[in-house]
């Protein structure tokens, strides 16, 4: 048996299930006993053995179940401690009186003297004997009075264990708490730091945001202003290479600006000219210059402009018919933004055909 | 009394103290119960071999010796037993699945709050589903080893002639089924809290 047996070996884990046969265990249990090592590899099966016993869900055992036990348990424990204190008591002194009486009567000298306190001495034996056999049943009440408060301070004890332990778990589950709400005090503390943090980049991005839309708009405006640009550069580019393109020459009004003039590049074909003025006076306060087209039945307004330092303009008059159905073109003074209906004086003025 | 071990609870016992036997019966007295359902099916039979379990505890608590287990082993390995005896007698061998553990444990875990100690019900509800998912990671052909063995309590013989399995893998894969449950069970943290 103190040699290795791999077969014995190779079943330790069967073992510690309690699957072997009751001779194939006993043939193990034997083995173990000379090889320390295979009983620590068992012991080693063994543990997670015991872990199986958790693998079913725990269930609470009903109330009478565990009364019905608990009563049987303390009522052995009672069982055996009033056994033990049985046990432990002295056995009854009646032994010297027995032998006091037998050395009285195996006096020679024994007469009715004797006889008389031999009497007395009967009755007080008598006595005594009732007074112990009463010491006795009370010994009894005092055992069981014993018992019963041992029970009562067992509980007692019970109770305070009890209560010590809630009392730690409670302090336990208090003293996790509070370390809880120091730890989300200070989670708390960081994110509202990075709140503020991300509030602030916030509105550094509004304000550049703001100021990028405001760029934009301007942009905006500016190409607009471009294109419009352009759009003119290319009426006058169109107009300037046009062959049937005539300059008509409009003089200043020899009444109010003698020293004004202006000339038109027209083609009566479209419906765009340009117009070039000089020596003009700049319009009043709050007025412009706009550009009358007339015809044989009236006149219609067009185009508003002002003069620079120098009195000069070059401007593109638009008109929404072909301009070779008007006879004359003229410029007069009119109030900011134009007039649907000349109200000014008339400072320029020339025929167109 | 509840930071006590289970082996000062025992000394304690041995001396006839029933507080100590007492806390015993609560710290173990559920598992016990969900060990003998599992087994025999039956939860007034389980009652039964419950309180014959801890009986034994009691009446032969001076048989207890350390060095030859734990308390947890000694306890399940009485209750494991009577349950087995109880099925041999019926002719009934269960196949009871393991608990899922959303139903199962939730319906035991409201069960237990109703009327026991919270913090010890989680303890052992944490245990048990340790225990489960340990079990759940083997693969299928270990597990069957330990539940035909433990839970039903074939032996190796009957397995090999039921099963037609051969001793030698039946050895193996019971081997390799508990060092991989320890090692789970290891690396849970299992262990520790007992």
């Amino acid at each position: 048996m103190d040699e290795y047996d791999e077969q014995i070996e190779d079943t330790l884990a069967v073992h510690a299930l309690q699957g072997l046969s009751p001779e194939e265990a006993e043939a193990v249990e034997a083995y173990l006993a000379a090889h320390p090592e295979a009983a620590a590899e068992l012991a080693e099966y063994e543990q997670a053995v015991s872990a199986l016993g958790f693998a079913a869900p725990p269930l609470q055992p009903s109330a009478d179940a565990e009364a019905a036990l608990l009563a049987r348990v303390d009522a052995d424990a009672r069982r055996r401690t009033a056994s033990s204190a049985q046990t432990a008591s002295p056995p009854p002194q009646t032994s010297s009186w027995r032998t006091f009486f037998s050395a009285l009567l195996a006096r020679p000298a024994f007469g009715a003297a004797s006889l008389a306190f031999a009497a007395v001495l009967v009755v007080w034996t008598a006595v005594l004997f009732g007074r112990n056999s009463a010491l006795q049943v009370l010994n009894e009440g005092l055992v069981t009075d014993n018992v019963q408060l041992s029970a009562e301070v067992s509980t007692l004890n019970a109770q305070n264990d009890a209560l010590a332990a809630k009392n730690d778990t409670l302090n336990a589950a208090n003293s996790s708490l509070e370390n809880q709400v120091r730890d989300l005090t200070q989670a708390n503390g960081d994110l509202l730091a990075r709140v503020n943090n991300l509030d602030t980049a916030n509105a550094a991005l509004e304000t550049e945001i703001a100021s990028l839309l405001a760029m934009n708009a301007e942009l905006t405006e500016a190409y607009a202003a471009l294109e419009t640009d352009t759009e003119s550069a290319q009426q006058v580019l169109a107009l300037l290479t046009s062959p049937t393109v005539e300059a008509v020459t409009i003089p200043g009004n020899p009444e109010t600006q003698p020293e004004a003039q202006g000339q038109l590049l027209v083609d009566g074909d479209r419906e765009t000219a340009v117009l070039v003025v000089a020596g003009m006076e700049p319009p009043p306060q709050g007025s412009v210059y706009q550009v009358l087209l007339i015809h044989d039945t009236g006149h219609e307004t067009a185009d508003t402009f002002v003069v620079d330092t120098q009195g000069e303009s070059v401007l593109i008059v638009h008109s929404e018919q072909p301009l070779s159905t008007f006879n004359a073109v003229g410029v007069s003074v009119e109030p900011a933004g134009g007039s649907p209906q000349r109200t000014g004086d008339i400072v320029l003025l020339g025929s167109i055909n | 009394m509840k930071e006590l071990s289970d082996e000062q609870l025992i000394a304690r016992v041995k001396t006839g103290d029933t507080t100590a036997y007492k806390e015993l019966y609560h710290r173990y007295a559920s598992p016990v119960l969900g060990l003998s359902y599992r087994i025999v099916g039956d939860r007034a039979k389980a009652e039964e071999i419950m309180q014959e379990t801890f009986w034994r505890v009691w009446d032969n608590v001076d048989s207890f010796r350390k060095q030859r287990g734990t308390f947890p082993n000694w306890v399940f390995g009485i209750a494991r037993n009577l349950s087995i005896d109880v099925v041999r007698r019926r002719k009934i061998v269960r196949m009871e699945p393991l608990p899922d553990a959303h139903g199962d444990y939730a319906e035991t875990s409201e069960q237990m709050k109703d009327d026991h100690d919270v913090a010890e019900a989680a303890w052992l509800l944490m245990k048990s589903e340790k225990v489960h998912h340990a079990m759940r990671e083997l693969p299928d052909e270990q597990r069957e080893v330990v539940e035909w063995i433990y839970f039903q309590g074939m032996t190796r013989r009957e397995i090999a002639k039921e099963k037609d399995i051969p001793f030698g893998t039946i050895n193996t894969r019971a081997q390799l089924a508990l060092k991989k449950l320890k090692r789970a069970l290891e690396s849970n943290g299992f262990f520790e809290e007992s």
